[in-house]
């Protein structure tokens, strides 16, 4: 095998964690994780060529990852005409998972599909900035809508539902 | 803001995710898929081409 397609498996291989996650907050279906995953995997090893380390695995991998998903959600809801983008979609959590998984899975159900994005990439630990350059946004718009995302989450989820969790 | 108490619980669920194991062999099939597709186009096309270029010649003796 080739050293570079053997360099590629090592760095899906130990990134598969946060690849699964992403398709997982996105698609409801194991099919649909399971076809969003090959498209990502795909789309890395498209990239992994002008990759060579400029940015850190991790943000490559959600940069590309996110936009693949996001892309391919745009074209679903244009093509079908399905369920509204805002609409519950996923299901992170299995049954008798942490109960903060149960919570970050109803926040991001509450969310649009790029501001579920960038909830992510903020528990990833990402600034503004970072954000604002992953999802190829201007940093003005990520901080405006992170504010809206702040009230949003203050609304749906009061601090008595947060301290009994 | 209180999201940062969830920072964990997304650690924790990209961690469950890795625990399934992935296949080197299902990676390389997900990224060899197109190459063999466009192998196979261009395999094709060159039959096609002999098989056109073969037929023009045969008329044009005929």
């Amino acid at each position: 095998m080739e050293l570079e397609k053997r360099n590629f498996i090592q760095i899906i291989n130990m990134h598969k964690g946060t690849i699964r996650s992403l398709c997982k907050a996105y698609y409801d279906s194991i099919e649909d994780q399971k076809d969003v995953f090959q498209d990502v995997v795909l789309q890395l090893w498209k990239s992994f060529d002008t990759f060579r380390g400029e940015s850190e695995i991790n943000t490559w991998i959600y940069r590309v990852g996110l936009n693949t998903i996001l892309c391919r959600r745009r074209k679903e809801t244009r093509s079908l005409k399905a369920e509204p983008i805002d609409s519950p979609h996923l299901h992170i959590a299995s049954k008798g998972a942490d109960d903060n998984i149960e919570l970050l899975t109803l926040i991001f159900q509450s969310l649009k599909e790029v501001d579920r994005a960038m909830v992510m990439l903020y528990l990833e630990g990402y600034k503004y900035r970072e954000i604002a350059e992953i999802l190829q946004q201007s940093p003005t718009n990520v901080a405006t809508r992170f504010n809206r995302i702040k009230s949003q989450l203050k609304l749906k989820f009061n601090d008595e539902s947060y301290a009994s969790r | 803001m209180r999201l940062d108490k969830l920072k964990s619980a997304w650690s924790h669920h990209k961690f469950l995710q890795s625990v399934q194991p992935l296949e080197a062999d299902e990676i390389l099939a997900i990224i060899e898929y197109p190459e063999s597709l466009n192998k196979s186009r261009a395999q094709r096309f060159l039959f096609n081409l002999m098989v056109f270029l073969v037929l023009t010649i045969f008329c044009q003796s005929g």
